[in-house]
């Protein structure tokens, strides 16, 4: 009797973690001009970018639908335990949709809320895998789980607030001035909601204030930057954060299921403190 | 104003003497405001010295209109309350503690006598410079500590407190005269310090009023019609009692003794213009209803009326009222406070934890009407940004008059607070967000575009009247006759080709289709420069920009 880790598609975990660990991941939908696609399986970050840039196409997602949870619960070794760590219920209904793919699969499952997305979500996954891999229990898992969210912080920085708007993900940062003045948007993601955290006005002085904040937590465990379409950002932010962790900055190109959210030309920074 | 000293041997002054002597030095500052005014180192057209003077004088008085008491100190205690009230501008404020220095040193007093007088002085003096930072010589400060310097060394010969005054008038009017020796930058302009004269004119109008002589004909300014071909839109500052603008062309049957025609005028109103053309005169007045039809008869007697032109002044002030939201801030947000120059700014400042205050006409708020934008509300925490370097005193009198925990953010322009604003967060930490909010406008750079109400040379600039002139940053740094070219004079010394991202506040001047055409003159000189363009509605600015 085994116990299976099962997490979504904005985990954003590289295909050799998730193989390393024998990890399944639930997509969650994304949905251009009426169309469908399972995040990470049917479309290509690079169709999807250049999709997403046209204004004028419709694109949205959803969650995993529970009849895809179910097919993958269903072909699971049925003694085996199932642990799910997924993203913010608070971002998402992919939680409550992947219970029903339980229910209707009538499987027992165990869900923890990641409070988290993204590299958030993947460092919370990959803590879970290894208590696993080293014999541990559920609760174990959820532990080490726990463990890294406490010390783990997750910010994004937004070329616009046009993707984000469109998608309704955030309140509250439509208010007065900043219905005129344009802003690059600084999100924190915190108990599992996107809140607003700065609104610098340019992109040099957004990206110096994104470095400030990385380099204002001080020295990492790990570092994870991610980004959505913007490879140069992402570089120049590791070059710039490179003395804060001893081991490898990892790059991360969120999956398009964020990047509808995000719109194109964002980064972010996911670390875990010491 | 009759002169009720003549009578009186004037050596001590009670409570209902200094209440006369205080309304003389108002009238006479009303008489002299003009010339007050044109003392402003900066020919820009607003935020007057004689304007922010008269504001705190008329508070005071109104604290004491209504108040008979024979005791000089419960007078004067008054009046200063009045005036830290109506604090406006940092002349006003400064004046405001002249009067609560000088109200310290006579509060047990029921009459003051020159020995008195010359202490108060010294009092007043202290408690001036106490009230300031980093005070700065040739400005109203020396005045006064010259005032009361002469004050106590004239002690052992003064016969009265009427004496002491004349004598302390002439140390006063030399001060003035010596403040351009002590700021470089009023030597420059070519003009003595506006506050310091300001100071003169009231204690002239003391011993004006004591001598028995008149306090309503301007001895500093004469009368000189204007060109009408530039009167255009003469005069939008709007006071109280000003009901109806009236404006009357007419043909003179004779020639006109301009002197009495003004004179006449002024029994029926103020905010007078009187410009002439071909045998034509064009006479602009401001009055109340009842006295609207007046210079129209008036001038009906002088010659052949062609035109008139009439309007309701009140009911245009109500149509340019801003619509704001309500304040909905609870007790545990922070609350701030921004002075809005125009009412596009106003209305695009302003959200329920934003409370605006709009600046009016005369532009600087008084220490009681930013209190006022607070004080009723339940937040205790309070972010007050004055927009405008001559509110800074009087939003930190207001801080400080206050038992909440107020900061004031220092910004010196309506464009730099819109960009603080965006970062204001009414639920986070009051230090945090003052943080951040200083933050986003530290390397801010602040472009001002409006005209000279006269000529001027200052650091090398040099300004002929009606000319746009472009400030970088509050201080004068380019003019030129033509708008855009001042525009990009200006881009240029502020070294527009390193920014990004440019936001463009037009006043109420200026359509949204020649800031438009504007914008894309800009945006194609400058290839980097991203312009944003807003409707700020602000008086004598045509633009108000920042850039970063």
């Amino acid at each position: 009797m085994g116990i299976q880790l099962v997490t979504d598609s904005t985990c954003d975990l590289p295909q050799s973690v998730i193989d390393q660990y024998g990890i399944h991941v639930l997509p969650v939908m994304v949905n251009i001009n009426g169309t469908e696609y399972r995040d990470g399986i049917d479309i290509s970050r690079e169709d999807f970018y250049a999709q997403l840039k046209n204004l004028d196409n419709k694109v949205g997602t959803a969650a995993t639908p529970p009849r895809l949870a179910a097919e993958l619960f269903e072909s699971l070794p049925a003694d085996d335990e199932i642990l799910c760590v997924m993203l913010s219920s608070k971002l998402s209904a992919t939680i409550d949709s992947v219970t029903q793919g339980a229910s209707a699969a009538g499987r027992e499952i165990t869900m923890h809320d990641s409070n988290s997305i993204s590299s958030g979500l993947g460092f919370q996954v990959v803590a879970a895998a290894e208590a696993l891999a080293g014999g541990g229990s559920i609760a174990d898992a959820i532990s080490a789980a726990e463990a890294v969210y406490s010390k783990n912080y997750l910010y994004a920085l937004l070329d616009t607030l046009e993707f984000l708007k469109r998608g309704g993900r955030v309140s509250g940062l439509q208010a007065s001035v900043g219905s005129v003045l344009q802003f690059k948007p600084l999100l924190i993601v915190e108990g599992g909601k996107i809140e607003p955290f700065l609104r610098p006005r340019t992109s040099k002085k957004a990206f110096k204030k994104l470095m400030e904040i990385g380099e204002g937590h001080g020295k990492l465990e790990k570092l994870a930057i991610i980004h959505a379409d913007a490879p140069d950002r992402a570089e120049a932010a590791k070059q710039a954060l490179a003395g804060l962790v001893e081991g490898e900055i990892t790059i991360v190109p969120v999956t398009p299921a964020i990047g509808v959210h995000t719109g194109p030309n964002t980064i972010g920074l996911a670390g875990i403190m010491k | 104003m009759t002169s009720a000293s003549s009578n009186t041997t004037s050596k001590l002054v009670d409570g209902n003497l200094f209440k006369n002597l205080f309304r003389a030095a108002l009238t006479w500052l009303e008489t002299n405001e003009d010339a007050v005014n044109s003392q402003n180192v900066f020919p820009i057209p607003d935020g007057d010295t004689g304007v922010n003077m008269l504001k705190t004088m008329r508070s005071a008085w109104n604290e004491i209109a209504e108040l008979n008491s024979s005791s000089i100190g419960k007078v004067a205690k008054a009046a200063a309350h009045g005036a830290w009230m109506g604090g406006s501008g940092n002349s006003g404020v400064i004046l405001s503690q002249i009067l609560r220095g000088f109200a310290a040193a006579v509060e047990d007093l029921d009459q003051m006598g020159d020995a008195d007088l010359a202490r108060a002085l010294g009092s007043a003096r202290d408690t001036a410079y106490r009230g300031v930072g980093k005070p700065v010589e040739g400005t109203i400060l020396t005045v006064i500590k010259d005032s009361a310097a002469a004050a106590e060394a004239y002690v052992a010969q003064a016969d009265g407190a009427r004496d002491m005054m004349e004598h302390v008038l002439e140390a006063c009017k030399a001060s003035v005269q010596h403040t351009p020796e002590l700021l470089p930058v009023l030597k420059q302009a070519g003009v003595v310090d506006s506050g310091g004269f300001g100071l003169q004119v009231l204690f002239e109008g003391i011993v004006r009023y004591a001598n028995g002589e008149s306090l309503t004909e301007a001895v500093h300014t004469s009368f000189t019609p204007i060109n009408i071909d530039e009167m255009g839109d003469v005069l939008d500052i709007i006071e109280p009692g000003q009901e109806w603008e009236v404006v009357v062309d007419f043909r003179p049957k004779r020639e006109l003794n301009m002197q009495q025609f003004y004179t006449e005028l002024e029994t029926m109103g103020n905010s007078i213009q009187v410009g002439m053309g071909d045998e034509l005169i064009k006479m602009h007045i401001h009055l109340l209803a009842v006295d609207r039809y007046r210079p129209i008869e008036y001038c009906e007697t002088l010659g052949t009326v062609t035109n008139v032109a009439m309007e309701n002044l009140l009911d245009q002030i109500a149509q340019a009222e801003p619509s704001l939201p309500e304040i909905t801030v609870t007790e545990d947000q922070i609350l701030a406070v921004t002075v809005a120059p125009g009412k596009g700014f106003a209305e695009r400042m302003a959200d329920g934890t934003i409370s605006v205050l709009v600046g009016g006409q005369t532009m600087n708020p008084s220490v009681q009407e930013i209190q006022d934008a607070f004080a009723d509300y339940p937040a205790n925490k309070i972010i007050i940004l004055p927009n405008n370097k001559n509110i800074f005193m009087a939003a930190q009198g207001a801080a400080e008059a206050s038992d909440k925990d107020v900061r004031v953010l220092k910004t010196r322009s309506a464009a730099a607070a819109a960009t603080a604003l965006l970062q204001f967060n009414p639920d986070g930490d009051l230090d945090a967000v003052y943080g951040d909010m200083e933050d986003a406008i530290e390397d801010l750079g602040l472009g001002d575009l409006t005209y000279a109400v006269r000529d001027v040379e200052i650091d090398g600039v040099e300004v002929k009247e009606g000319q746009y002139i472009g400030l970088r940053n509050g201080k004068l740094a380019i003019s030129t006759d033509n708008l855009s070219d001042a525009m990009f004079q200006l881009l240029e010394a502020m070294e527009a080709e390193d920014c990004e991202l440019m936001s463009m506040f037009y006043g109420k001047d200026v359509t949204a289709d020649d800031a438009s055409e504007m914008v894309a003159a800009i945006e194609g000189r400058y290839d980097e420069l991203e312009v944003e363009l807003i409707s700020g509605g602000q008086p004598h600015y045509q633009y108000i920009f920042s850039l970063e």
